[in-house]
């Protein structure tokens, strides 16, 4: 073969062969690979500064938002809504409130609170305190029994949701109820039942 | 085959005549066979002075054998086993040989089927051949093929012949081109419809330095091979045209020789020639050797005609021929490579230039977001529990009974007409029963949102009151709560003297009580906070 090609044909076949090795090398072995790789580190980078952006614009939302929110948790910490429920000045209130709503008597049964899981406030390392509170009231007229339970709603600190209420009529306006009042008497013509739920927000470390 | 100039080997009975063609196509040299060195000298030739080009060895030597034979129409597949066997049963002692198919074809007859024609050609392989063969070797150039030269001039003489023929004057069927080469002798070449008839070699006076002697000589050569020519089928009706490469003195003694063959006579001077057919060759001193027409046709084409079997020339080109294949094919690959190499290397400059922008970029960002978290951390404020804190608060609100704005809404229903004596509201738990009552009631009534609470309200009557007009009053009631509340669910339970109605059964009760019964209707509410 060598005498057919010659020996200079044949060691540039050599060197052309050997080039294409080279630069085969260079290309599928280092540039392709390296393309390959940088290309997956800047999207990868990419990705990351994008969310980076996000999560900072997310910060500079959520502070304008916090900052209109604050005012909002400035108002349900003043109303109460992350006390521990005392019962004591609770039931002073709602003496208070019996006695500015004109109904002739309530009877409270404050009963024992129970913490309520929930995963928004295990979020935020806290719990639910909840208590139901039974009122039966006795009043002359409804207006009364509507203005203690707007006193309730307004006044209990943290939140208060009416669970049930059963509103009756047992007596008649008729002249011996009259009489009573002329003399001075409260005649009891509403009864009223309501139950209230009683909410607070309290830290999980003060559960118990 | 690409056309490139190419070197040719003209294999003449005295030397080899290596001619340059291409732009200005010439005799390079003449090496007699019997010189010293004669493949070293030759080889050298080849590489100094006609610049290594490829080399085509065409053979102008008197011994080459023609036969023209039939070969039976066969499928395509077999066609060419049954031409080699017939070609090596026609030329069993000639291993170099080929088959030419012509365009004519045999018709069925009593001869035989049809059939197509072919010339099957062959060449000893002299001394001289090998001679040849070695120096080609030994230069190492690219041997594009080995060639019979009146075969591959057969297209010359039908191109000058198509020159030479007036516009709108009848071609003739025959065509004769007569030239001397430089070994003395004289080619003859008789073509028949553009297809090689009939070839002949034959020594005459060298130099034409007396003309009348060299045009006579020549004039009796070509009554020779008339006279062939009449056994191949020639009649003077098919036409015939004369082409004699001759000089200017020579032409004109010729013309008045051959003024009464009958045919078409053209005498022209080697450079007329190449400038009808459109070849460049050089000055020629001698104006009368056709050799380089031959050189200059053969050279310019891009393939041979009919390219001979020889095992001798096959062991060089091939080989050499996939060589250079092959580089051209590595010189491509490996422009391929070096741009996948550059462009992927520009590839990485780009990104690794991108990439840094980013981490700046990114460097940049988290100064910003530290900034961010910074700012949010002074409100000295637990952001979880803010948002966590509103979240229930507005949901506590949301399923948040609000008694009272029902009461004014029922109050301004009920107007001063009617009296109220009993509401039983109670936040509807929510089991499987009730979330499909709603899901019923939502649909039927298109309501959009899912009741919390269920109030049922109860007026009575006084006993006087007529039925009908109550009952009125009653859906009227109805209807008005309806309206105060439209999003939400009213019905009427318990009309007055309902005796469907079965709830309040009163069991072993007094007359008094049952009529106070027959007067109390009940209207149910159920809704959400809308």
């Amino acid at each position: 073969m060598i005498k057919v090609l010659g020996t200079k044909r044949i060691g540039v076949l050599g060197i052309m062969l050997a080039v294409n090795a080279v630069l085969a090398s260079a290309a599928y072995l280092y540039s392709i690979p390296q393309a390959s790789r940088l290309e997956k580190q800047v999207n990868s980078a990419q990705s990351q500064l994008n969310a980076k952006r996000s999560e900072i614009d997310m910060l500079v939302n959520d502070y304008a938002e916090i900052q209109k929110q604050q005012s909002v948790y400035n108002l349900l910490k003043n109303d109460g809504f992350f006390t521990d429920q005392n019962r004591l000045e609770v039931e002073k209130l709602l003496k208070k409130i019996e006695a500015e709503s004109g109904v002739i008597s309530a009877e409270v049964k404050l009963k024992r609170g129970v913490i309520k899981d929930n995963r928004v406030a295990t979020e935020a390392k806290h719990s639910i305190l909840e208590s139901p509170v039974e009122i039966d009231i006795e009043a002359m007229d409804d207006r009364s029994i509507y203005k203690y339970i707007y006193f309730v709603e307004q006044l209990f600190p943290g939140h208060v949701s009416t669970e049930s209420l059963v509103f009756k009529r047992v007596g008649e306006v008729n002249s011996t109820v009259l009489r009573g009042v002329v003399g001075g008497s409260d005649p009891v013509l509403m009864e009223a039942k309501v139950v209230f739920l009683w909410r607070t927000l309290i830290p999980k470390k003060q559960e118990g | 085959m690409l056309s490139f100039k190419k070197t040719v080997l003209i294999i003449g009975d005295e030397a080899l005549y290596l001619y340059e063609t291409g732009k200005g196509s010439r005799l390079v040299d003449a090496v007699p066979w019997g010189a010293e060195n004669f493949q070293e000298t030759v080889s050298k030739l080849i590489i100094k002075e006609c610049g290594g080009k490829p080399v085509v060895i065409v053979n102008d030597m008197v011994e080459q054998h023609y036969r023209k034979e039939r070969v039976p129409s066969v499928g395509f597949l077999d066609k060419k086993s049954v031409v080699n066997r017939k070609l090596a049963i026609s030329f069993p002692n000639y291993p170099i040989r080929a088959a030419l198919p012509l365009k004519e074809k045999a018709e069925s007859s009593g001869r035989g089927p049809a059939a197509s024609l072919y010339i099957f050609a062959a060449a000893p392989s002299t001394e001289a051949f090998q001679k040849t063969m070695g120096a080609a070797n030994k230069s190492l150039v690219t041997v594009s093929g080995y060639a019979l030269l009146p075969v591959e001039s057969a297209s010359m003489i039908s191109t000058l012949s198509s020159k030479m023929t007036r516009r709108g004057a009848k071609r003739p069927k025959w065509s004769v081109f007569i030239g001397q080469h430089r070994s003395g002798s004289l080619r003859q070449v008789v073509i028949r419809d553009g297809e090689l008839a009939l070839t002949r070699m034959t020594p005459i006076v060298d130099t034409d330095v007396d003309a009348d002697r060299w045009s006579t000589e020549v004039y009796q050569e070509f009554q020779a091979t008339l006279s062939y020519m009449a056994r191949f089928g020639f009649v003077k009706e098919d036409g015939l045209d004369v082409t004699i490469i001759a000089s200017n003195e020579s032409g004109a003694t010729l013309e008045t020789l051959m003024s009464e063959v009958g045919a078409q006579l053209y005498t022209l001077n080697v450079s007329e020639a190449a400038e009808k057919l459109g070849l460049s060759i050089s000055p020629q001193a001698e104006a009368h050797y056709a050799d380089v027409l031959h050189a200059a046709w053969i050279g310019k084409r891009a393939k041979l005609t009919l390219p001979m079997q020889a095992t001798a020339v096959n062991e060089i080109s091939r080989p050499r021929q996939i060589a250079n294949v092959a580089s051209f094919l590595m010189v491509g690959s490996a422009a391929f490579f070096a741009y996948q190499f550059y462009d992927n290397y520009m590839n990485v400059i780009s990104k690794s230039g991108e990439l840094s922008k980013i981490q700046s970029q990114q460097q940049t960002l988290d100064i910003e977001y530290n900034k961010e978290v910074e700012r949010k951390e002074k409100l000295g404020i637990d952001v979880r529990l803010l948002k966590a804190a509103i979240s229930l608060h507005g949901q506590m609100e949301e399923e948040d009974i609000k008694p009272l704005r029902i009461f004014r809404g029922v109050g301004k229903a009920i107007g001063s007409d009617l009296r109220l004596d009993e509401v039983n509201m109670r936040r509807i738990k929510k089991d499987l029963f009730t979330v499909a009552q709603s899901a019923i009631n939502q649909y039927a009534n298109n309501t959009e949102e899912e009741p919390i609470y269920e109030a049922l309200l109860k007026l009575s009557f006084p006993g006087t009151t007529d039925v009908d007009i109550g009952n009125k009053e009653v859906d009227n009631l109805a209807n008005r709560i309806q309206a105060m509340f439209p999003k939400h669910d009213v019905e009427v339970e318990k009309y007055l003297k309902d005796t469907a109605y079965v709830d309040d059964v009163v069991i072993g009760a007094d007359q008094e009580d049952q009529i106070l019964q027959d007067y109390v209707a009940s209207v149910s509410i159920r809704g959400g906070q809308k």
